[in-house]
């Protein structure tokens, strides 16, 4: 399953942390490394398993932790209208 | 001049006894006073004023930065000074003391690069504005300048004709306490506060102002601190330490 961002969403990574905006509300939040990983991955069309493969080489974590991560941080920003 | 009438949606209206309004006229916004209006598109500026001296101190920055925006391009609130090798912009609320830090350093043979609307071209450099600072008069006093409509003394300053690329932003607001570095979600969020100006003329704005923060946060230190607090001798500490 691929993902895509909506058009209401624009961002930038500033310092290591993908900065989301979402011009629906005129607010900003901000990913930390591992979830700006992910996110990169995501929105250039990348798969979700490519995002857990990347978590696993980049990050001290184990496979079933980094899949239900990457899963849970997916599935809140899809509730947030962040990614579709 | 005739009496003031809506014409179009309303954008914007100070709270009564309203000073300033904005309407949107077709393809035209109007910026209105008392005495004075102007009609404003990308391309134009028609002025209609009973206080001709009030329009003109009007007509930059604020129907400026309204032409601005009308191109595509987005200003924030601030005052940026150049010295021989670096250029550093001091952003904030009126009175959190923007110009007056200007001020220490152009006394220090900095020159002044834009007082109140900072605007970049498309590489990111600060284009000039006029060669003044608005200085409340305590402020000002050594300095001489002409009194404006709004009680600020004009204090002419040694000035740049020349774009420059900033390598420092402060950003003065009461949430900071001692000067320090801001990165990431903090930096954008401390540079969309500056956005020049409240009103809401396209669409699309949201979006430009969120790309010129984004944008500059990536290639210029940005930093927070308390109004009031910034001294030139720090200032020239902070632009020379330059953190990568």
């Amino acid at each position: 399953m691929t993902y895509h961002v909506p058009s209401h969403v624009h961002f930038r990574v500033v310092d290591d942390e993908a900065v989301i905006f979402d011009a629906r509300n005129d607010d900003c939040l901000a990913l930390n490394v591992s979830a700006t990983t992910v996110w990169l991955i995501l929105t250039a069309g990348g798969s979700l398993e490519a995002a857990i493969e990347a978590v696993l080489e980049q990050f001290v974590v184990e496979g079933d932790l980094a899949r239900a991560d990457v899963l849970a941080l997916v599935d809140q920003l899809v509730s947030l209208g962040l990614l579709e | 001049m005739g009496p003031v009438t809506e014409a179009g949606a309303v954008v914007w209206r100070d709270e009564p006894p309203f000073v300033f309004a904005c309407f949107r006229d077709g393809a035209a916004t109007i910026l209105s006073w008392p005495g004075v209006r102007f009609r404003v598109t990308a391309d134009r500026v028609i002025v209609d004023a009973s206080h001709p001296a009030a329009a003109a101190e009007l007509l930059v920055p604020a129907a400026w930065s309204v032409v601005l925006a009308l191109r595509g391009q987005e200003a924030l609130h601030g005052c940026v000074v150049a010295g021989e090798r670096q250029a550093v912009a001091v952003l904030g609320a009126s009175g959190t003391g923007k110009s007056t830090a200007g001020l220490a350093l152009l006394d220090r043979g900095w020159r002044l690069v834009t007082d109140d609307l900072l605007a970049c071209d498309a590489g990111g450099r600060v284009l000039p504005g006029p060669p003044f600072l608005r200085l409340t008069p305590d402020r000002a006093a050594g300095w001489a300048g002409r009194q404006d409509e709004d009680g600020k003394r004009r204090v002419a300053a040694l000035a740049c004709s020349a774009p420059v690329l900033l390598t420092a932003v402060v950003v003065l607001a009461d949430e900071y306490g001692a000067c320090a570095r801001l990165t990431g979600l903090a930096a954008v969020r401390a540079l969309l506060g500056q956005a020049y100006s409240p009103l809401p003329l396209h669409p699309d704005q949201p979006r430009r102002r969120f790309e010129l923060a984004s944008g500059l946060a990536t290639r210029v230190p940005i930093y927070g601190a308390a109004p009031r607090s910034l001294t030139a001798d720090y200032l020239e500490r902070l632009v020379a330490e330059r953190p990568s």
